[in-house]
């Protein structure tokens, strides 16, 4: 009988965009203006500022346990940290969001499946995380992967 | 996209970083910790790289035309790595609706030859409203 843990349910809130966080963000990424990108932007609200495009993923720590999908797996005992590596992310963007506006979120646990390769048994943990406006539109949506290493050749 | 050169990475940009993310995994400021584990030293937040290129994207295109962003971290970049960011059109193309985009393939290489990540992105204008879905 396969030991693959249940999915859990979809975890949902809110993430406020805020000016300061979009501002910190930009910085970090080494960006000398901030302002400068909505300022080029034709829909940006006055005196907004662009969310960076991977921001997103940055929007668990506003989770009511403050922790990512694969975080939550790991203190749920259902994933070894030790053994955890990080696949692919893919964004998809349908409009530029900016500082002021509220998202809804909702994280999601979209796949779980073993696959043996040639290193030992892979477990690939396929997350899908997707943003919604306050009019309910969908802005942007995350897939990332995990792979836990379950066992390899060796032991 | 005209290549951009980053660096030499310092433990400040992964230290500014780790604030504005969240991403506060001790391998990424702890040198000991890390060196304990087999690594050679800190290396950088993986999204801090790729965030760079997004941002690059960006820049160059244009605000509202980052359709799509795609990409593997394929080696860790140290302190004192310098980085280039390269992204070459492959395809252009229609979309379902008729849309022009373009197809990218994006890379970002250490000054010693090492691919840090790989990956894809997709440039075009924003579906219109009426095409959006909630």
């Amino acid at each position: 009988m396969s030991d693959i843990p249940p999915k859990p349910e979809p975890v949902r809130f809110r993430f406020p965009v805020e000016w300061g966080k979009c501002r910190e963000f930009s910085l970090a990424l080494l960006d000398a203006d901030p302002a400068q990108a909505a300022s080029t932007a034709g829909d940006a609200p006055p005196e907004s500022l662009l969310m960076p495009a991977t921001m997103p993923v940055c929007a668990s720590r506003y989770s009511p346990d403050g922790l990512s999908p694969i975080g939550r797996m790991i203190e749920a005992g259902q994933v070894d940290r030790r053994r955890l590596l990080q696949g692919e992310l893919e964004f998809d963007f349908v409009r530029p969001v900016y500082s002021g506006e509220v998202l809804t979120v909702t994280e999601e646990l979209a796949d779980i499946y073993d696959k043996t390769t040639s290193k030992g048994v892979l477990r690939f943990f396929e997350f899908r995380t997707s943003y919604h406006a306050a009019d309910g539109e969908l802005v942007c949506t995350v897939r990332t992967t995990n792979i836990e290493r379950r066992s390899s050749q060796n032991g | 996209m005209p290549e951009r050169r980053v660096g030499p990475i310092r433990q400040e940009h992964l230290v500014r970083y780790a604030g504005a993310s969240g991403d506060f995994n001790p391998f990424h400021f702890d040198a000991e910790l890390a060196r304990s584990r087999g690594f050679k030293d800190v290396f950088a937040q993986g999204l801090f790289t790729a965030g760079i290129l997004g941002e690059t994207l960006r820049a160059w295109a244009g605000p509202a035309m980052l359709r799509k962003l795609k990409f593997r971290f394929k080696e860790p970049v140290w302190l004192g790595d310098e980085l280039t960011f390269r992204a070459v059109v492959t395809e252009i193309h229609a979309d379902d609706h008729g849309r022009r985009r373009a197809e990218l393939e994006c890379r970002v290489i250490a000054a010693d030859g090492r691919e840090v990540l790989s990956g894809s992105a997709t440039l075009g204008e924003p579906p219109r409203p009426d095409q959006r879905t909630t």
